[in-house]
């Protein structure tokens, strides 16, 4: 099973209003999830471009992490320089 | 300890052509000794160096190197056995899915020979892409790639997988899912 993004989505809204980032950009993101865990990752449209000839892992800018009924955010060292 | 062991008792065998030749394949079982043992589980085999089970071992028997494709019944393997190599080799491997049939790409450490003009002939000719691994245990390890985005991309299909060298996944999607 897997987090979905949309059940979400408002808080997640919220958390982007309340700290100064940008939810558009997120809706642009790689989303990636996990039962309890969704991550988003930049992703470069002038890069990737050999398919899975590259594998650099996208940067990491938020991590959302499903405890109990409620989520908790984490920023990483990307999410200023991808998200604001 | 957990092991958890993904099964599919299908009970038919099936053929996998490979050139001019013709080979046997069994469908998914789990033998007695694996409940136990752990023997074929992605954990198990990072953990304690199990080996695979034979269904896995004939499988990488017939992907020796970087490269090289096989296509087998839809029902003789999943992802966790994917993993399973994985956890064995250290590299990647791709699996696309058309029908009843399954394609599987063996990488290296770093990559699959798999680039969008590729994709898109898959796409074309029915295949989705059922997923790939990235080699590790840790969460990092189930990071898409930049390339899988773009990958991802042209199949008509709204997400994908990763599998680590553990067994464990994330299921990543095409963009505007939010």
């Amino acid at each position: 099973m897997c987090m979905e993004y949309s059940k979400y989505a408002d808080k997640i809204k919220t958390y982007c209003d309340n700290n100064g980032l940008d939810f558009s950009k997120i809706k642009k993101m790689i989303k990636g999830c996990g039962a309890d865990d969704i991550i988003f990752q930049y992703h470069d449209p002038e890069k990737g471009k050999m398919g899975l000839l590259d594998e650099t892992p996208a940067p990491v800018v938020l991590k959302i992490s499903r405890i109990g009924n409620d989520i908790k955010f984490e920023q990483t060292e990307y999410t200023r320089q991808y998200l604001a | 300890m957990n092991f958890s062991i993904a099964v599919d008792k299908s009970g038919n065998g099936g053929i996998i052509k490979i050139g001019s030749g013709d080979v046997s394949i069994s469908a998914i079982e789990q033998p007695i000794e694996q409940q136990h043992t752990g023997k074929g589980n992605p954990n198990a085999i990072m953990t304690f160096d199990m080996p695979l089970n034979n269904r896995q071992q004939k499988l990488l028997d017939d992907l020796p190197e970087f490269d090289s494709r096989v296509t087998v019944p839809k029902k003789s393997v999943n992802m966790s056995d994917l993993s399973a190599l994985t956890a064995k080799t250290g590299d990647e491997f791709a699996m696309f899915t058309k029908g009843e049939e399954r394609l599987i790409i063996r990488g290296n450490s770093k990559k699959v020979n798999i680039n969008i003009d590729e994709a898109k002939a898959l796409s074309e000719k029915g295949y989705k892409w059922s997923g790939h691994t990235h080699p590790g245990v840790d969460d990092n390890c189930l990071m898409p790639s930049k390339g899988d985005k773009d990958i991802l991309a042209v199949f008509d299909q709204e997400t994908s997988v990763v599998y680590n060298s553990k067994g464990n996944y994330l299921t990543f999607v095409k963009e505007d899912q939010l």
